[in-house]
């Protein structure tokens, strides 16, 4: 197990404290090693508080759909600026999702539209935990997917930066017996002060951090990334290719997760989210509060994929939320919770230019409790494939307890 | 599974005797215990200083209130007198006066005044409370109009019935402007119910996730119809509770399998008094109260009993508490709970009764948002997690330690005297990190830790006896190893 072999490591690390604790990690965890880790690195945006994926990917073929939004509806694809931008005939663009467009186009992005988990619930925390468990219906999931994921791929990879939260609170997807690296700026990850630039310092800290405890793995692992971190110098960091990102800390984090990324210290996964999605009233339509979340969105992740673009065959993005919104938008100018929602795929070995899932459609008889968007794609379907194709991971049935896909939507080279 | 990952014990390091059962009570009940705080406990005995806790209004805090009158007036103000000033600086802001956006100020004065009480205020348990049920009715100040209303929701309803009565509390929370205006009840009705409070009022405030079907949440949104916020029309004050019996549906309706009967806003009254009634809440409440001052796993026989006394006691909270905190699953608890961001910061300001300050004020408001933990700052209404494994990573790790590095130059901060703080000790190594462990943990370490610290200290300035600016960088190394160990994170 990775997991014993970590923690006898830190023990072992920790028992030989004549030493200074963690010197001799750094030279045990040279940059070369961490490029033998094999497969694409995954990166996971969350949209907390359920994404209206009718107005990310709107169904403007439906003939239902204006009927449904009569404030909120995007306008057909045309030419005017608040036009919603065509993908396929059936579905188009929101249009401040236009950054992305030209992804889509060139076959770098996909969509999938009616995805969404199989327990009919209309609970955020209680679609959060499923989802991000990846056990629906379970609550009681200590273990995230992406930590499974991790701990079933047995890769040998030590780095402190396997698994990344950008964020004060690590995500519930990463949680499980790899520990994830939290992390809120690479530029203030090292300590402050006269004492903190003693080595002595951290040597002492290394050892009353010797422990088995959760504070103690914590503790470890924040000195053994101090030390590498300052070792690869990332504090250089130019984006290539003009990239420019959203000065938001969701465009700050993805920002960050690229500079890790190209320093080579060993990233396999991260995660980031970008909050603000739940939109009770006032949502707007081609403009308005949630045009400026997919603004915001859109702008980041053409940004990361500019920035990245040498690494275009290691990198694949995700973007997913909890549940999609009602079909039809409520007495307040906004969306209450749903249930089918629009997940999107981007980067290395994504077959791209198309909307993939089978579209329930929107009049009453097909859609679902309350009159939400029936879900048609299992998300665990698409996240399977994605793991096994680009992360080279054969135990998928590990990842996703109880979860047989119905077969591959092919969305994914091998 | 990595069942062992979550089962293991957060912070008690191997070898250590655990605190004593006067330290446990006071650090579980405050937000850090100082020496004077151990001694009044062990003086008065653990059953009479919880007692005095609980009655709070016999606490003398005028102390602390004058500081937030000084400091953080606009926390006095009405929601309507809010809405006043608020418009009277944005005019003046316009018009090419100076200062702060007013909103941003009202927001501010009231993280400054829950700071500020949390460190100075004699009334730690009621303190305490007063930042659960801020959690557990969570609104966020970030989100609009809730900056300037949750300024009134923070007095009249967390802080009026921090330890009264859940009944009480549940519906004054009901009709608070801020959360009819946080979770859109405001906009909620009869020709177009919004949803969202009535489903957040039973999986998070009430009877929990599982309890209720989407078709009780659509009945329960309907018995809330009609229920906003006064100001509609320039004649209205701004900011009142307000209940618009044109916009309310009125109709009967069904909920959790029982009828209401048609009415008007007495039927979401009837919903609330439904709800507190469901045995779900009691379990949910208790069980929330036992995983904040026990373990971050309830152990569920003590979740019952504190349920059957909330139940008994038709849901005073005193009662419920006193049945949690003389409990045998507290006294067993030891390592169980981590500091969360904020107790960390207050703990540490509390460890050196630093003085009030304007500046060390917005200093510790900046570190504790900067660690994730910004008070009304959780952007959703489920309210800031309560579990070590939600907060113990490497991101908190480095900034807590930082955050103890910054006393490396103790000097700086007013109120802390390293020299008159070590004077009376004896002037070696070993005692000096003696006196920092005992002053600022109230505990023992195990015997290897204090070696370690020990050894850390002795290498720049030896064995002793010390010279008197040794003795000082002797003070200086001990007093941030101790903040920044294992063992200062432990609640």
């Amino acid at each position: 197990m990775p997991r014993t072999d970590r923690r006898s490591f830190l023990l072992s690390a920790a028992a030989g404290a004549a030493l200074p604790l963690w010197f001799p990690r750094v030279a045990f965890s040279s940059p070369e090693a961490k490029e033998a880790a094999g497969g694409d690195v995954l990166v996971c945006v969350f949209q907390r508080g359920g994404s209206d994926g009718l107005n990310v990917v709107a169904p403007t073929g439906d003939p239902r759909y204006h009927d449904l939004r009569p404030t909120l509806s995007l306008d057909e694809p045309g030419s005017a600026s608040s036009s919603a931008l065509d993908l396929d005939g059936t579905f188009a663009f929101h249009p401040s999702l236009a950054p992305l467009k030209e992804l889509f186009d060139d076959g770098a992005l996909a969509a999938v539209h009616a995805v969404g988990q199989p327990e009919e619930t209309r609970s955020h925390f209680d679609a959060m935990d499923f989802i991000e468990g990846g056990t629906p219906g379970s609550k009681a999931s200590a273990s995230g997917w992406l930590g499974r994921h991790l701990d079933t791929l047995r890769n040998g990879n030590d780095s402190p930066f396997r698994a990344i939260g950008m964020s004060s609170l690590i995500q519930q997807s990463l949680r499980g017996p790899v520990s994830a690296l939290a992390l809120q700026s690479i530029a203030d990850f090292h300590l402050e002060g006269d004492l903190g630039s003693l080595p002595a310092f951290q040597s002492t800290l290394g050892q009353l951090y010797s422990g088995p405890e959760l504070l103690d793995v914590q503790g470890q692992q924040t000195l053994l990334a101090i030390e590498q971190m300052a070792a690869a110098n990332p504090s250089q960091y130019q984006p290539a290719n003009g990239a420019t990102y959203p000065e938001t800390p969701f465009g700050f984090g993805l920002r960050q997760i690229a500079q890790l990324i190209r320093a080579s210290l060993g990233v396999e996964v991260a995660c980031v989210d970008i909050g603000g999605w739940d939109t009770h009233e006032g949502q707007g339509g081609a403009l308005g509060v949630h045009a400026s979340l997919l603004d915001e969105m859109a702008r980041g992740l053409a940004a990361f994929h500019a920035d990245l673009d040498g690494l275009a065959q290691k990198v694949t993005v995700v973007v997913l939320s909890e549940f999609g919104r009602r079909a039809a938008e409520n007495a307040s100018g906004g969306t209450d919770h749903g249930r089918g929602n629009v997940l999107m795929v981007q980067g290395a070995g994504v077959r791209g230019g198309q909307v993939y899932g089978r579209w329930p459609g929107l009049e009453d008889h097909e859609l679902v409790g309350p009159g939400d968007l029936a879900v048609t794609t299992d998300y665990r379907t698409v996240l399977a494939e994605l793991l096994e194709k680009r992360l080279g991971n054969a135990e998928t049935g590990s990842v996703f307890p109880d979860f047989t896909s119905p077969g591959s939507l092919g969305i994914f080279e091998s | 599974m990595p069942e062992t990952l979550t089962r293991r014990r957060l912070l008690i390091p191997t070898g250590a005797p655990p605190p004593d059962d006067t330290v446990r009570l006071v650090s579980r009940t405050s937000f850090g215990p100082r020496s004077v705080d151990v001694e009044a406990a062990r003086r008065l005995g653990r059953e009479e200083w919880l007692e005095q806790q609980l009655d709070y209004p016999s606490l003398d805090d005028r102390d602390v209130e004058a500081l937030v009158d000084e400091l953080a007036s606009t926390v006095r103000l009405t929601s309507p007198e809010l809405a006043d000033y608020s418009d009277q600086r944005e005019a003046e802001i316009e018009a090419g006066g100076s200062g702060r956006n007013p909103r941003q100020e009202i927001a501010s004065d009231l993280v400054a005044a829950t700071i500020l009480r949390a460190i100075h205020s004699p009334r730690q348990l009621y303190e305490v409370m007063v930042e659960f049920w801020t959690n557990h009715f969570s609104i966020s100040q970030l989100d609009g109009l809730a900056s300037v209303l949750k300024t009134a929701d923070d007095r009249d309803v967390v802080r009026r019935h921090a330890l009264g009565n859940f009944r009480d509390l549940l519906h004054a929370s009901a009709k608070s402007p801020a959360m009819l205006f946080y979770l859109d009840n405001h906009l909620n009705i009869s020709s177009g119910p919004n949803e969202n409070y009535a489903r957040e009022l039973m999986e998070l405030h009430t009877i929990g996730p599982d309890a209720f079907t989407q078709q009780d949440v659509e009945e329960v949104a309907r018995c809330f119809t009609g229920w906003s916020i006064s100001g509609r029309r320039p004649s209205e004050p701004f900011g009142l509770f307000s209940f618009r019996a044109a916009t309310h549906d009125g109709g009967p309706r069904t909920v959790l399998g029982a009828p209401i009967p048609s009415g008007g806003m007495e039927q979401g009254e009837a919903v609330l008094d439904r709800l507190f009634d469901h045995p779900g809440t009691a379990q949910l409440v208790c069980r929330k109260l036992v995983q904040r001052f026990v373990s971050d796993r309830p152990p569920q026989a003590l979740v019952d009993r504190a349920a059957e006394v909330f139940r008994s006691t038709e849901g005073n909270i005193a009662a419920v508490l006193r049945t949690i905190l003389l409990s045998a699953e507290f006294e067993a608890s030891d390592g169980g709970k981590l500091k969360r961001p904020f107790e960390f910061v207050v703990s540490v300001a509390r460890g050196f009764d630093l003085p009030p300050d304007t500046q060390l004020l917005s200093g510790l408001a900046q570190v504790i948002a900067q660690m994730g933990q910004r008070p009304f700052g959780w952007p959703a209404p489920n309210g800031y997690p309560d579990s070590g494994a939600a907060w113990a990573n490497t991101a908190g790790m480095l900034r807590r330690w930082n955050f103890g590095l910054a006393f490396e130059d103790a000097g700086r901060f007013q109120g802390i005297d390293l020299a008159a703080e070590i004077s009376a000790v004896s002037p070696t190594a070993s005692a000096i990190v003696d006196h920092f462990v005992e002053r600022l943990l109230h505990r023992s370490v195990s015997t290897l830790d204090r070696e370690t610290m020990i050894a850390f200290v002795r290498d720049t300035v030896g064995d002793g006896p010390l010279s008197s600016s040794e003795s000082l960088e002797a003070a200086r190394r001990a007093l941030v190893l101790v903040l920044d160990s294992p063992y200062f994170h432990s609640r």
